[in-house]
């Protein structure tokens, strides 16, 4: 079964892109073959240096708090114009409402020099929300700067 | 005369503007109670430690305690210049070791005021504690091995059930056709299972 679905991989996420759910573009950490629960979250992050250009191959992991057992996903790169995006449904009956996004520059002085990690503490609270009850997706959009070493 | 009294005046009004800093209110109701299942409880006093994450350097802001009810509010002032861009992360845990210790990711993008208060923005946050066996049986995987037959499928029979590792009858969700394997909306297979408390999914 499972070989199977990893086959129409490429045709879910091209269907689901088509409805809307954009974000799968790039990776869905969770989800993809879950029922969509509340507070899902979809994750849109900006990595710049200070001049505001984006970074490009900066390591972006995500690990969902708010709960005794913390989950981490990823680690995923960004693009050549520093944007990564995710899709973050929760597992089992907890909510994705916060979160910890970690960036780091793993490839040195590549793509513009050597940047400091960062971690970014995050709510979904305030994040402006789609639909409702099961199908209720959060847009979070989160902007790091990063400073060179 | 009067010109270099106006003049005066005028300089004074100008320093004065120049010296003025804005300044922007940041608010945390902290609520922290104990859920498991159906049941709520508050719980305190926990400890509370805020660390500022973003932007670097990272530092620990505060050490603090919520009331017997596990309340707490938690205000920081900041420059208007920088609002809005800084996040970070609370802690919580119970001194009594308890329950489990649990990590709060906040930040103040998207967070709207509201008047008259424009220079003021409220976060409500909900930390809900488990003890660490509440923890591992909401672990999705705790007991995910003991129905796994093999590399990356699952057989199991309709009536058929099973142990968990803390010893209670796990009943499976049957299924009329006797699988307990079905199709969600978007075509990938999870198991459905019904606890003796709850209901749980597991996905493969």
């Amino acid at each position: 079964m499972k070989p199977f679905l990893r086959k129409i991989d490429p045709l879910l996420v091209k269907i689901m892109t088509f409805l809307g759910f954009s974000t799968c573009l790039n990776s869905c950490f969770v989800g993809l073959y879950a029922p969509l629960p509340d507070y899902a979250c979809d994750l849109s992050v900006n990595v710049t240096d200070e001049t505001g250009n984006g970074i490009e191959g900066i390591q972006v992991t995500i690990t969902q708090l708010g709960q005794s057992k913390e989950q981490e996903f990823g680690p995923v790169f960004t693009d050549a114009s520093g944007h990564v995006s995710a899709y973050c449904g929760a597992r089992d009956y907890y909510d994705f409402d916060t979160g910890l996004v970690v960036a780091k520059d793993i490839d040195g002085p590549d793509h513009g020099g050597e940047f400091l990690p960062v971690e970014y503490g995050f709510s979904t609270q305030d994040a402006p929300a789609e639909g409702k009850g099961l199908t209720r997706v959060h847009h979070k959009e989160i902007n790091i700067v990063m400073t060179k070493k | 005369m009067k010109k270099s009294i106006l003049v005066l005046l005028m300089s004074f009004f100008l320093l004065s503007c120049e010296k003025e800093v804005f300044i922007s209110h940041y608010i945390i109701n902290l609520s922290c109670s104990h859920h498991y299942q159906e049941s709520v409880e508050k719980i305190g006093p926990l400890q509370v430690i805020v660390r500022e994450t973003y932007p670097e350097p990272e530092r620990r802001l505060d050490t603090l305690y919520t009331d017997s009810f596990g309340k707490i509010q938690i205000k920081y002032y900041r420059n208007a210049s920088q609002s809005l861009n800084w996040s970070g992360i609370l802690t919580v845990t119970d001194p009594s070791g308890t329950y489990l210790p649990q990590r709060f990711g906040f930040d103040w993008q998207g967070t709207k005021t509201e008047k008259p208060n424009l220079d003021t923005y409220v976060k409500n946050i909900h930390v809900w504690l488990q003890t660490p066996e509440e923890a591992y049986r909401d672990d999705p995987s705790y007991d995910f091995d003991m129905i796994l037959q093999g590399s990356d499928y699952i057989i199991l029979k309709a009536g058929q059930s099973t142990v968990d590792a803390l010893g209670d009858k796990v009943a499976l969700d049957l299924r009329p056709n006797g699988q307990n394997i079905e199709l969600n909306d978007w075509g990938g297979p999870f198991v459905c299972r019904r606890w003796l408390v709850g209901q749980r999914c597991l996905w493969i």
